[in-house]
């Protein structure tokens, strides 16, 4: 008699145990499960700063490397329609340090764009864009 | 008395301060500012290679000597020579873009190599950074109907002022280097 209470209390307390451990992996699951869920629409959907930005990064690698005055022309005409203006501010940061930035002088998007097709030289990526309405109001560049 | 002591004395030491972080400048900054201005003058070889071109369009000409022009502090001279004279002439650089432009061949190919300083940025008492760069400049001009071909080589020296300023970019101020090119001077001519 005695022997079968000790069996029950021991049977009692592996199935305790087991339910304190059990809850332990499901908060796992789903900590592995979530990121995935989360992820798979971030890689889709991208802000419009990030379209812009690869469009333009691409679009002056092509002005820059032009054959012909002629390519580059359209390219820089495609380009002005993606800024609210030709007069749009550019920044150029030639180098930060200790949080200060030291700038080259600032141009426009035209003048700029004329500079890549010009000099043939793609310095710069882009380090900072503004978009209001679409269009891009500021860019700011950085030596690369 | 012993107020106005402090006083000065305070004065004092804020301008030795200010004086001091003007001038304190780090090699890393230093050298993105000799880079700039390096820049600026690989950029004018670009320009003049475009006017001096037969086959650039007298618009796109145009303009890119308006970019040139840019580049120099009002009043620069550019400096002319030749293997037949020992003369040099200078020309206020529009005046020179225009005179290239212009040149009477029907092919010209104008190339600058070595370019570098020869005097480093440095920093006078007005704040202004100045040096010296020098380049070769490789000059080939022909003509078919009169066959005459023309060749040189010219070492000239560019003066370089840098120079801290302040501008408003949508409400904000942006302190930018100015990089201003100043009278370009032959040294050395040969074929």
């Amino acid at each position: 008699m005695l022997m079968a209470v000790l069996v029950l209390l021991a049977m009692g307390a592996c199935k305790s145990k087991k339910k304190a451990v059990e809850p332990a992996p499901a908060p796992v699951v789903k900590e592995e499960a979530a990121p995935v869920k989360v992820q798979a629409p971030a890689a889709v959907v991208r802000s419009a700063e990030e379209i812009a930005v690869e469009k333009l990064e691409s679009q002056f690698a092509s002005i820059a490397s032009a054959s012909n005055v002629t390519a580059a022309n359209q390219s820089i005409q495609e380009v002005l329609a993606m800024f609210s203006n030709q007069e749009t501010p550019i920044l150029i940061v030639i180098h930060e340090e200790g949080g200060v930035k030291d700038y080259d002088e600032p141009t426009t998007i035209k003048k700029y764009l004329e500079y890549l097709k010009d000099t043939k030289k793609n310095l710069n990526y882009i380090s900072d864009i503004r978009l209001a309405g679409g269009k891009v109001t500021e860019l700011e560049l950085k030596r690369k | 008395m012993k107020n106005t002591g402090i006083l000065i004395l305070g004065l004092f030491l804020a301008t030795v301060t200010a004086a001091f972080a003007q001038d304190n400048i780090s090699p890393r900054r230093k050298q993105a500012i000799d880079s700039l201005a390096l820049e600026k003058v690989k950029d004018l070889s670009k320009y003049i290679s475009i006017i001096g071109n037969k086959e650039t369009q007298f618009s796109e000409a145009n303009r890119v000597m308006d970019r040139a022009e840019e580049l120099f502090a009002a009043g620069a001279e550019m400096g002319v020579s030749s293997i037949n004279t020992k003369e040099i002439a200078y020309y206020k650089v529009r005046r020179y873009f225009e005179r290239l432009m212009a040149l009477n061949y029907d092919k010209v190919n104008i190339t600058w190599y070595d370019i570098q300083y020869v005097s480093d940025l440095e920093r006078q008492p007005d704040g202004r950074y100045v040096g010296v760069i020098t380049v070769y400049q490789r000059f080939e001009g022909t003509s078919i109907e009169t066959g005459m071909n023309y060749k040189d080589t010219t070492k000239k020296d560019i003066t370089i002022y840098v120079e801290k300023k302040q501008t408003q970019i949508a409400g904000r101020t942006i302190e930018f280097w100015d990089v201003m090119l100043g009278d370009v001077r032959v040294t050395e001519t040969s074929a």
